[in-house]
């Protein structure tokens, strides 16, 4: 007899009990899911953003410390001078009577007779920002720098002359001499004609972002403002007061 | 003879049954456990994370006023920085005349004579006599030389006439080299 055949009648209560019984750890199931899908994975992702959030925030924290250790440790009193010296070396505005009085006091001092001074139209003119600098033959360096030009037609002995470009090189101001052109003039003189750039550089309108580092100077870059602040700012010549007031404007000079 | 099963089908049903159970209550602590764990670690690395977030951002305040504080400072050493900057381009760049002509004369022989020097854009033009041919021969063999290679390159004779006194005129190109 096969007792696996044999029918039996089915309790009801039974198959409900079985049903029963799988609920909780259906729903365990369920539950764990739902949790893993609702709170596990949303805050997983917000982890994420907050773990990139965070290291921005970390890398902006250091520039701005690093950028406070670096502006704590400048002496006020040594910047200003080195303003200053940075000011004579590359002025915030054109000044072209500044630089042809420098000239007329090298050319004095060497012995150099003086044919032509000519500034180069638009030189004089339109100061101030560096995007006013966009004018003929005002070429801009970089992008906050710009030169002024002056032509120079000079008669000197060749000694002089040398005497002169050096006495102008060793000026407090940034200039440099191009185009230069030698030629015979006689007994023992030259007749020289080059041009002179004179560079500056207007103030800068903001600083950008506070984050922006603040880079210190090299010792190059100290030595060369020390060099100036030796040689003495105040080397730096100055346009002199005349009188005003004139009654026949034509009459000569 | 035939083999007799004694288990009821109903048994094995409710045996297999009950093994799936099992299986799902194993299943399901595990996904319990796993789930709590991870909601617990989840929350705790988040509320951590929150927590250093709210330390840099106070650090951030921190620093950004202290850096505010030293604004006028800043000022004036951005503006010392960009000026020298711009400055020591120049002079590195610039080419030192002065030096150029002192080397020059050191090439140049007791019987040549310029007329004519031109510097621009890196050359120099020379324009001259010299006395005999030997002499504008010596002159640019010492332009030439390994010391004339220092200060100059790509030397070039453009012209070379003499009159009927034996006096050579010369033009003479070349590259400067930048010290």
């Amino acid at each position: 007899m096969n007792l696996s055949t044999l029918t039996l009648p089915k309790i009801a209560g039974v198959e409900i009990s079985k049903g029963l019984s799988l609920i909780a750890p259906i729903g365990g199931i369920v539950v764990s899911l739902i949790v893993l899908a609702f709170i596990v994975w949303p805050k997983y992702t917000e982890i994420k953003g907050l773990k990139s959030a965070n290291f921005e925030l970390e890398t902006r924290a250091g520039s701005l410390e690093s950028k406070l250790d670096v502006l704590s440790s400048l002496d006020a009193s040594v910047l200003e001078k080195q303003v200053a010296a940075s000011g004579a070396l590359l002025p915030s505005d054109k000044d072209v009577f500044i630089l042809i009085r420098q000239i007329e006091n090298a050319a004095a001092s060497t012995g150099i007779v003086l044919s032509k001074v000519e500034v180069v139209p638009g030189s004089i003119n339109a100061a101030g920002g560096a995007g006013a600098v966009t004018e003929a033959n005002t070429v801009p360096l970089s992008s906050s720098a710009s030169k002024v030009q002056v032509r120079l037609s000079i008669t000197s002995g060749y000694a002089s002359l040398l005497s002169f470009i050096s006495k102008m090189y060793s000026g407090a101001r940034v200039i440099n001499i191009e185009d230069i052109t030698i030629g015979t003039s006689g007994e023992s003189q030259v007749r020289t004609a080059f041009s002179i750039d004179a560079y500056w550089q207007a103030l800068p309108i903001d600083l950008g972002s506070i984050e922006k580092p603040v880079l210190p100077l090299t010792a190059s870059e100290v030595e060369l403002l020390n060099k100036i602040g030796e040689e003495g700012v105040s080397s730096v010549p100055t346009v002199p007061e005349v009188p005003l007031g004139r009654n026949d404007l034509f009459a000569p000079l | 003879m035939a083999d007799i099963n004694l288990l009821s089908q109903e048994d094995t049903q409710y045996e297999s049954f009950d093994a799936l159970r099992k299986k799902l209550s194993v299943l399901s602590v595990i996904l319990l456990v796993v789930s709590a764990v991870a909601t617990l670690g989840t929350l705790a690395f988040y509320t951590s994370l929150v927590s250093t977030r709210d330390k840099i951002i106070l650090r951030v305040e921190d620093a950004s006023a202290k850096v505010n504080s030293y604004k006028n400072v800043e000022e004036l050493a951005v503006v010392t920085k960009e000026k020298v900057q711009v400055a020591s381009g120049v002079i590195a760049s610039r080419s030192d005349q002065v030096k150029l002509f002192n080397a020059l004369s050191q090439f140049v022989p007791q019987n040549v004579s310029f007329s004519n020097i031109r510097v621009a854009q890196g050359k120099i033009v020379l324009s001259g006599s010299a006395k005999t041919s030997a002499d504008v021969a010596s002159f640019i063999s010492a332009l030439t030389s390994a010391q004339g290679a220092k200060m100059f390159s790509g030397v070039s004779v453009d012209s070379l006439t003499s009159d009927e006194q034996g006096i050579y005129t010369f033009g003479i190109s070349a590259t400067i080299i930048k010290q």
